[in-house]
């Protein structure tokens, strides 16, 4: 900035220097032309023309009142001088004198005040088509942006490349004020008044500041971003010592105007983004209480049934048939736990909490705590598991993660009639961890591999299986897994069975 | 008889349960229906054990807990619903002896009483030197010694490692969290280095662990912190 001031100051310097060698200069030629032309024509007639054109001239080229008036002056007292009886004398008692010098004075103003405002108009067009520019290309820019830190990043860089000044975006939040960023160099803690002049201006939805039209060596400026009835928040310039002309302030209004839209287009968007979210959990939501009615609905029964022809035939009935009975109602209770477990996983996600509280967590461990578990569930579980020798942790909520394998290897066992050992695999790729469940079984009928994950209208299994508790899981699974930003898919393997994988992203997305 | 059982539960189910199964196992089943109840059975039944469920109907399980750790040493085993990771470390951390996830099996509930029992009466006993030699399976820790062998073969482990084999080996069975390994390995100023244990547990299990897809000694309990396996749980 001191630069700019320095050149600045080295252009007005070199100006007045301009002007008066230009002054000089064409005064000496006017009184040296009417030397010659009182030579040749031996009379003074064209004095005080040639004179005339100087004043012109100069006031044309210097643009500036000073110099047309000095010239004008100069030249009366030239002719006066030079060309009028007493040669060589001034003498201003000839008469009708004042009235030359009058005439020579209005031409040097009237000439003055036509160069310097047609001067004042091509500065303000040129100025104009600068702003127009630095506008187009602001737009330009603000097409590509994503997201509102982006544009509160071009914010701050356009206005600190256009007004040369520390600049701070404040935003309300409530009745706060909030820094949400800032471009040069501000002071680590702003003063109160500062944030009383950004309320202020964000209230009044103007510009306010102090030190604009006067110096003050602590200038402040701030500047409301707003659009119909909202003002989302102030960007506020640090001035110091400058001031910024009535033109400037109302360009830089301009260009904050555009980003209030950017502003609004995107809260638009972030909106419109969210209803679509909402709505999709919505979907979901129904879909889960419908799979989960018909999913607990038929052990239930068979609970009830069982226990009933125990309570009601009990003495009667032959203790093989009894103990089978008991047998049920035991595994019964077993998947309606299982199902249940899933059920509340999926309340730990959604509405109730956006946010998963996730950590960092090695994977073999959470994959060692799966096949333990599943274990248990089936005691003659066939697995064969393929980790990375490599240690690798990952962000992600474990007993979540943990539930999706479980589910993964159920499903692996009990739909896919699986001839060989189900396969559990790690791998680690580029920026994500990709784990797959491998069966030997039937596969899936490829328009069931997308559906089974939405769980809407499945197709029974080639094999016949019932598809009992497939949709639920695995819809559930979805939901863990695009809660962690990863992706979920089936396919089915050429030469072996289906194939469920999910990836998790090695690092949290930066929000 | 091999000892008496306090039962801390409301729910009439439950507890039929829990004491038909304590009955059938040689326990004597004593049942406080919430927590007042239970204060006063704990001054005139005194326990060996006690079961305690966090979700009491006139009091937070967890002050119950605060409170009978105040006065009494009898181990504790705290019951919890399968998704309130948060609720069993909180448990542990105020000195629970162990937790146990409803809905549970009854091998698993039986073990678990087993442990607690068998740790209340070497603590009794003052046993020090059988305490300080841990045998599981082909694993032997003699905390006393700083050796670990496995399969009659001494496995050499860094000095960190050894530390948190050797505190885990001197509560075999039970749950130690993160945060208690931490402590006491780093100390208090290194509460953050999860990561570090991390990746000396996953050492350690590549030294001593056969199959990592079942470990046979290090049991991760996900969310809560590592327990070493004992031998009453087979």
């Amino acid at each position: 900035m001191a630069e700019v001031q320095e050149q600045t100051e080295m252009t007005k310097l070199q100006k007045a220097l301009y002007d008066y060698a230009i002054t000089i200069i064409l005064l000496l030629s006017a009184t040296a032309i009417n030397y010659l032309t009182i030579l040749y024509y031996d009379n003074a007639v064209n004095v005080s023309g040639i004179y005339l054109l100087a004043v012109i001239l100069i006031s044309l080229l210097t643009g500036s009142y000073v110099w047309g008036i000095i010239s004008a002056l100069c030249s009366v007292v030239g002719t006066n001088f030079c060309f009028t009886y007493p040669y060589f004398a001034i003498d201003f008692s000839v008469s009708g004198y004042p009235f030359t010098f009058f005439i020579m004075g209005a031409v040097a103003l009237g000439s003055c005040a036509l160069t310097v405002n047609m001067r004042k108009q091509r500065d303000q067009a040129h100025q104009r088509e600068k702003m127009t520019q630095v506008i187009n290309e602001v737009d330009q820019r603000l097409l590509q942006v994503e997201c509102k830190k982006d544009i509160v990043a071009l914010l701050l860089e356009c206005l600190y490349t256009q007004l040369e000044c520390p600049i701070l975006y404040m935003e309300l939040q409530g009745d706060k004020l909030v820094c949400q960023g800032h471009n040069g160099n501000i002071p680590e803690q702003l003063e109160s008044l500062h944030y009383d002049i950004a309320l202020q201006s964000i209230k009044q939805r103007r510009i306010v500041g102090r030190g604009i039209d006067e110096e003050n060596d602590k200038g402040f400026l701030s500047i409301p971003v707003m659009w119909q009835e909202r003002t989302l928040g102030a960007v506020c310039v640090l001035l110091y010592e400058r001031i910024l002309s009535p033109d400037v302030r109302a360009f830089a209004q301009g260009l904050v105007n555009h980003f209030a839209i950017a502003f609004e287009r995107q809260e638009l968007s972030e909106t419109q983004q969210r209803i679509l979210m909402e709505k999709q959990a919505e979907q979901t939501r129904g879909y889960l209480l419908r799979a989960i009615s018909h999913d607990l609905r038929t052990p239930l029964t068979g609970i009830l049934g069982a226990s009933g022809s125990i309570l009601e035939n009990g003495e009667r009935m032959q203790s093989d048939l009894k103990n089978r009975l008991i047998q049920d109602i035991h595994e019964e209770a077993r998947w309606l736990l299982r199902m249940i477990e899933n059920v509340l996983s999926v309340t730990k996600i959604g509405n109730y909490n956006p946010e998963l509280k996730k950590s960092m967590e090695p994977v073999e461990e959470v994959v060692a705590d799966s096949i333990v578990k599943c274990k248990k569930y089936f005691p003659d579980l066939k697995i064969t598991l393929c980790l990375p020798d490599e240690l690798i942790m990952l962000p992600m909520d474990p007993v979540l993660i943990r539930q999706v394998l479980i589910n993964l290897i159920d499903n692996a066992y009990r739909h896919g009639n699986s001839k060989k050992n189900i396969e559990l695999m790690v791998e680690k790729k580029e920026d994500f961890v990709e784990f797959s469940v491998q069966d030997y079984g039937a596969g899936m009928a490829t328009e069931d591999l997308t559906k089974v994950f939405s769980g809407m209208g499945l197709q029974k299994r080639k094999d016949g299986d019932s598809s009992r508790g497939l949709g639920l899981g695995m819809s559930i699974c979805k939901i863990i897994i695009e809660a962690h930003s990863g992706q979920i898919f089936a396919e089915n393997t050429a030469g072996k069975g289906l194939r469920v994988a999910f990836r998790l992203p090695m690092e949290e997305k930066k929000a | 008889m091999n000892g008496n059982v306090l039962i801390i539960e409301d729910e009439e189910t439950i507890v039929n349960v829990l004491a038909s199964i304590l009955i059938a196992n040689e326990y004597i089943p004593v049942i406080a229906k919430n927590g007042a109840q239970a204060l006063t059975m704990l001054r005139s039944f005194q326990p060996d054990v006690i079961l305690l469920d966090l979700g009491l109907p006139d009091m937070e399980g967890l002050d119950l807990l605060k409170k009978v750790k105040e006065t009494n040493l009898c181990p504790v085993l705290v019951v919890s619903a399968r998704d309130k990771e948060w609720e069993k470390v909180e448990a542990l951390d105020l000195g629970a002896d162990d937790y146990i996830t409803k809905p549970f099996g009854n091998s698993e509930l039986l073990a678990r009483i087993r442990v607690a029992l068998r740790n209340r009466s070497e603590n009794d006993e003052r046993t020090v030197n059988n305490r300080a030699i841990y045998c599981c399976g082909k694993l032997r820790i003699d905390s006393e010694r700083h050796i670990v062998w496995l399969n009659e073969e001494r496995v050499h482990l860094t000095k960190n490692e050894q530390r948190i084999i050797e505190l885990l080996s001197r509560n075999p069975g039970k749950v130690l969290t993160y945060d208690y390994l931490i402590k006491n390995i780093w100390g208090a100023d290194m509460q953050d280095n999860n990561r570090i244990l991390r990746v000396n547990m996953a050492n350690i299990r590549r030294k001593l662990e056969e199959n990592p897809a079942e470990p046979q000694y290090i049991i991760t309990e996900i969310g809560v912190g590592y327990r070493l396996a004992d031998e009453s749980y087979f």
